[in-house]
């Protein structure tokens, strides 16, 4: 992710409220992952696996936290029980920011896969998701999701692609 | 030792604002019947219980936080406690009811019947203050480290077994959420649902 989208990242968190950010290290966010853990103004809470990440960011809205999972495309997978059994099933709000890999032009072979897995997976957990192309869409994109997340307690997701993520 | 004799133990020392998170099966039951109070968030699921209780803790450092997680619940994600020791939550006290059994679906042993030792992979994750109670008079004493300041990690050596639960569960636990947040919203004096009185959609 370039240094135009990062920013926007970190930018668009802090305009929507988003004061706790758990991540799992991604290549894709790499840098946007070292700009918040160095950002006083969020609680950054890295995580051994994303399903611990989703259920450390359950409790930190239940304590009045505005929670962020930044997760690597196959963390979608690992972190898809406690969405399900958590998340789905209590209605509780979440910023989900996952790198798209495996979109169309990704020429890494072993991202095929999330192509098949990531849209599905999405739209059976009941997560709402926006495909964020255009660095100029990411902070509005972040400050909508917040607000629907909350206003509808539910998982919101983006999955970032295109210009964001070269 | 049973799980509802340590619980009674547990609510003799339990603050009124204590938040306290419990894992599912038996254990919210014997929990509420016990401590029935608004800081109760009971029923997480597998492999959830010790990170939605490190979420909390961390979202609220000046809260003591104490999750009743279980041995099957726990190994489920066992990494929690890796990252609950990276963290360090001071205000943090995990009990984990050790039955060694998947007593709920059926009383298949965990890995803690075949000698997996919970304390020893706490203390390998560095969480130094971590101790197992296997009777009561243990349990009482080894509880009383609670009072101190720092996370704790205690395991409960505890036989299966449960009280007599009503036919009909005296609350659902999406209705427990709304319970719980409410609750903090009042004695955290902030925002926790967030439910907007107006869309920005129709915002001028």
């Amino acid at each position: 992710m370039n240094v135009e989208a990062s920013e926007a990242i970190v930018r668009g968190l802090k305009s929507a409220g988003v004061d706790l950010v758990a991540i799992l290290p991604d290549h894709g966010f790499d840098r946007v992952q070292k700009r918040i853990a160095e950002d006083q103004s969020f609680t950054f809470v890295p995580v051994s696996n994303e399903g611990i990440g989703a259920g450390v960011c359950a409790g930190a809205f239940f304590g009045g936290k505005s929670p962020a999972l930044m997760i690597p495309t196959s963390g979608l997978l690992v972190a898809s029980w406690p969405l399900a059994s958590l998340h789905n099933l209590w209605n509780i709000p979440l910023l989900l920011l996952i790198p798209f890999r495996g979109d169309v032009g990704d020429a890494q072979p072993v991202m095929r896969t999330y192509n098949f897995t990531t849209e599905p997976i999405l739209r059976d957990l009941q997560i709402p998701y926006v495909i964020v192309r255009e660095v100029a869409q990411v902070e509005g994109a972040i400050k909508d999701a917040v607000t629907s997340s909350f206003a509808w307690q539910n998982p919101i997701c983006l999955l970032f692609t295109g210009e964001t993520l070269r | 030792m049973k799980r509802i004799d340590c619980l009674k133990v547990l609510a003799g020392i339990t603050r009124e604002n204590d938040l306290v998170v419990t894992n599912l099966g038996n254990t919210p039951h014997e929990w509420q019947s016990v401590r029935p109070s608004r800081a109760n968030l009971y029923g997480m699921n597998l492999g959830e219980c010790t990170p939605v209780a490190l979420g909390l803790a961390l979202a609220l450092p000046n809260r003591r936080v104490i999750a009743l997680d279980g041995d099957g619940n726990l190994l489920l994600n066992l990494a929690s406690l890796a990252d609950t020791a990276y963290h360090n939550p001071a205000n943090l006290r995990i009990i984990v009811f050790d039955n060694q059994a998947y007593e709920s679906p059926g009383g298949m042993p965990t890995a803690t019947a075949h000698g997996v030792d919970l304390v020893q992979i706490a203390k390998g994750c560095g969480i130094h203050k971590s101790f197992t109670a296997a009777t009561i008079e243990d349990f009482a004493d080894k509880i009383k480290l609670f009072e101190e300041e720092g996370f704790c990690f205690l395991v409960a050596k505890i036989e299966t077994g449960t009280i007599e639960r009503p036919p009909y569960a005296s609350l659902d636990y999406k209705y427990n959420k709304y319970i719980f947040t409410t609750y903090i919203e009042e004695t955290e004096k902030k925002p926790v649902l967030r439910l907007r009185s107006r869309s920005p959609f129709t915002e001028k």
